[in-house]
């Protein structure tokens, strides 16, 4: 996840691997002629290929049959639904575990995402420097959908039993920690947020903290 | 070959898209294009829904945003022939900054804008090439504004064609159709007069019956002063035909990455 403040950010870092190796673009060699873009398969997933196969790619955003043409039907539209709605199951399966920073049996845990792992991790140092209780945070490379059951266990597994969680937001309603409370993964936490349109700083974090 | 289903029409009976589709599969035939290397794309409107009914790779997306699209697809893959079939509003008022630009920058795909001159799809609202005074159930009082020329658009632009068609006449339109087919390095735009039986009581079929006229040979497309002319031309006398011909390179020639290859059939897994 990317967002202005990394892209603006100047810093040094080690050369990047590029040797990405070998990419899997899920894509068909060949197709029949009855090739469907959207064919019903138990996982959700159909099987893709690109224009200029054997057969014909259709693309639609309307609601549209195995073809990928438009319908009205009433019952194959709740069947591309269905089909959408089990590649949820997919994306739960290869849910992106949260990492884990910081203290074990941590007081103060923040909890954050996207580009507040910088200044999240550097609060987190700045508050185990001064040593009131051990800190930790717990970042989400992955927001939506959310596992439940994996995302507990990383929330729960170094912090304390009366741990204050603290999830650190750049919005102004605490949009990921209602959606952690949703989904049965973190019910009880205080918000950090910051709305002026600037991004956080781990001094800010630190002393909001610090104040409550 | 075994062709795909296809989807149920529900253009209204007596609808111009109907001749515009069959002088469209026609011409694609006579154009001796495979289907299967052919792209069809079109964003929303009775007009956008002209891929389903036929046979060919589809992308319906969404409002004026055809030309984007198109664009993506023609250079990741520029041995596609990628053809746009919308309408008016789409193309010329949801899309209208797409059109401009792409345009400019003289992409190799065809634009055929089936143009009805009014938003068929909503029910009758004047749409950018309603003509003024007409009065529709949302501009009740008349339109007051001017139409847009989207054929002089094009020929100050110096795309690589530019015309004018008409579904009532069939030879013509499938002529000029084929020329545009044929047209490879450049954007091309194809304005085809398309009556809307539903909601366009002014511009109808015996309207454009009338004023409808095909081009005299003797016009010389690289003219440009000479097409200018022709795309101005819109009243007693409607000209239909190949209007323009430029010869400014396409964008894919120009582009450092494309001129050295296909980025999808190169492409090394």
């Amino acid at each position: 996840m990317i967002d202005q403040y990394l892209a603006d950010l100047l810093t040094n870092v080690e050369p990047f691997d590029t040797s990405l190796g070998h990419i899997d673009r899920c894509l068909l060699d060949e197709t029949g002629e009855d090739y469907q873009r959207y064919k019903l398969t138990e996982d959700g997933v159909s099987p893709r290929a690109i224009p200029g196969v054997n057969g014909f790619v259709v693309a639609d955003s309307d609601e549209h049959d195995e073809t990928g043409h438009l319908t009205e039907d009433l019952e194959v539209a709740k069947a591309q639904q269905d089909k959408r709605m089990r590649k949820n199951r997919l994306l739960l399966d290869d849910f992106i575990e949260p990492a884990f920073y910081g203290e074990r049996n941590a007081a103060k845990v923040l909890v954050c995402w996207g580009s507040s792992y910088g200044p999240c991790r550097e609060a987190v140092d700045l508050l185990n420097e001064r040593n009131e209780g051990a800190a930790a945070m717990v970042h989400f490379p992955q927001v939506f959908p959310i596992n439940t059951e994996k995302a507990r266990k990383v929330l729960g597994a170094y912090a304390r039993p009366a741990a204050t969680f603290y999830c650190v937001e750049g919005n102004s309603t605490g949009q990921f920690a209602d959606m952690l409370r949703e989904a049965g993964a973190l019910i009880e936490s205080q918000k950090i947020l910051r709305y002026d349109g600037l991004p956080f700083t781990a001094k800010g974090i630190y002393e909001e903290v610090c104040s409550r | 070959m075994t062709y795909p289903q296809l989807a149920e029409n529900a253009w209204c009976p007596g609808c111009g898209n109907f001749p515009l589709l069959k002088t469209l599969n026609d011409a694609i035939d006579s154009a001796g294009l495979d289907r299967h290397k052919l792209v069809l794309v079109s964003g929303i409107g009775q007009a956008a829904k002209l891929p389903h009914f036929t046979y060919a790779n589809v992308f319906n997306g969404l409002h004026g945003r055809a030309l984007p699209v198109a664009t993506g697809i023609k250079f990741a893959n520029p041995a596609l022939k990628v053809l746009i079939t919308s309408g008016d509003g789409d193309m010329y008022g949801e899309g209208g900054n797409h059109l401009l630009h792409t345009m400019r920058r003289n992409v190799s795909v065809a634009a055929f804008v089936h143009d009805n001159q009014i938003y068929g799809l909503t029910k009758g609202q004047a749409s950018p090439t309603t003509e003024e005074g007409h009065v529709t159930k949302l501009q009740s009082f008349g339109v007051i504004n001017k139409p847009v020329n989207a054929l002089e658009l094009a020929i100050a632009n110096d795309v690589a064609f530019v015309g004018r068609g008409f579904v009532g006449n069939h030879e013509n339109l499938h002529d000029t159709m084929v020329e545009a087919l044929h047209c490879d390095e450049g954007f091309v735009l194809l304005d085809i007069l398309q009556p809307c039986v539903s909601f366009n009581k002014v511009n109808t079929f015996k309207w454009y019956k009338d004023r409808v006229t095909p081009i005299d040979k003797s016009h010389d497309p690289t003219d440009k002063e000479a097409a200018l002319r022709l795309a101005r031309t819109w009243g007693d006398e409607i000209p239909v035909g190949v209007i323009y011909k430029g010869s400014r390179p396409s964008f894919e020639s120009r582009h450092p990455v494309l001129a050295e290859g296909n980025p999808v059939l190169d492409y090394d897994d």
